[in-house]
């Protein structure tokens, strides 16, 4: 019997997972949304990743849409954060290459108390 | 608008439809069991159905359609009515449904920048209600359903002693940056503050 191939993480999961983590480390995000029913939501080996979907492209790469609830500050500014981010982390998985286009989704402004 | 109930009215009639379908083809598959005139037999079936009745009323209604009369005239009218009905149906599948994101920017490379109304609603709802003399804002946003940008209609209220002009303008401006940003046309409306209406901070 042959030995099974231990089970990987796919590049598509994986990469679901580091722009999920790398758009909640930024500062002004305070949230992803898995939207409804889980529409939003990537599963990766078991795991569920709300708020990320990851997509394969004509070109072999996975386009990754964040949906995401933010503060109160300038769109397009924490956008470039967010993509910075999530490309920097990529990199640093070896994944630049699987990696295509990064929507951000803002689904809801979480306003400041006070 | 009319939308709406139309997509409403594609899904009904494509579950009622497909319901009937299923139930015809359990039906048939039922009374294919037996063969001759027993009884699972489709024979059978189509008496349970009354096919050979419904043969003669058809082919009594089609004669009576190829003399010139009211039958003539009622099944025009039932056709145009069976054309409109079916565009209507085309209308509300076919009809490209209203994206309910406005897009801040679309790169060529298929990034995307983009916010659900609601809290476009709420960031355009405290701007206006941080300008002077505004006592509540409603927002109504409507992205456009072709491309990016949409609409943005705004009512002010306001006290007695503050011009609908100046509100009006001054609600403008406060909303101007947001509505330049995701290319909104903006339409302001003013209205006298009701008794009670008034906002808490």
């Amino acid at each position: 019997m042959s030995e099974l191939a231990t089970p990987r993480s796919s590049d598509r999961a994986a990469l679901a997972r580091i722009a999920l983590e790398a758009a909640l480390a930024v500062g002004d995000v305070v949230g992803a949304e898995a939207g409804p029913h889980g529409a939003w939501v990537t599963e990766a080996g078991g795991e569920r990743l709300p708020g990320v979907v990851a997509v394969a492209q004509a070109d072999g790469r996975y386009a990754l849409d964040l949906h995401l609830i933010v503060r109160p500050v300038p769109l397009h500014e924490l956008a470039e954060r967010i993509r910075e981010r999530v490309v920097r982390a990529s990199e640093r998985a070896g994944l630049e290459g699987a990696l295509g286009s990064i929507g951000v989704s803002i689904e809801d402004i979480e306003l400041l108390e006070g | 608008m009319i939308l709406v109930p139309l997509r409403a009215l594609t899904r009904l009639t494509a579950f009622v439809l497909l319901l009937a379908l299923a139930a015809l083809g359990l039906a048939t598959a039922v009374f294919s069991i037996q063969g001759d005139s027993r009884t699972l037999s489709l024979p059978k079936l189509a008496g349970h159905l009354r096919l050979p009745r419904l043969d003669g009323i058809v082919g009594d209604y089609l004669a009576s359609l190829e003399r010139s009369g009211p039958t003539a005239w009622v099944s025009v009218g039932a056709g145009a009515a069976a054309v409109a009905i079916g565009l209507a149906l085309l209308v509300g599948v076919l009809a490209p449904r209203r994206e309910r994101l406005l897009v801040l920017e679309d790169e060529a490379d298929g990034s995307r920048l983009a916010a659900r109304r609601r809290p476009l609603r709420q960031i355009a709802g405290t701007l206006v209600e941080q300008e002077r003399g505004v006592t509540v804002a409603k927002t109504r946003l409507r992205p456009s359903r072709w491309g990016s940008g949409g609409r943005l209609r705004l009512t002010a209220f306001h006290p007695r002693n503050r011009k609908p002009e100046e509100i009006a303008a001054s609600a403008s401006s406060a909303v101007e940056p947001l509505a330049k940003a995701f290319r909104l046309r903006t339409r302001v409306r003013t209205r006298l503050g009701e008794r009670g209406r008034r906002r808490v901070q």
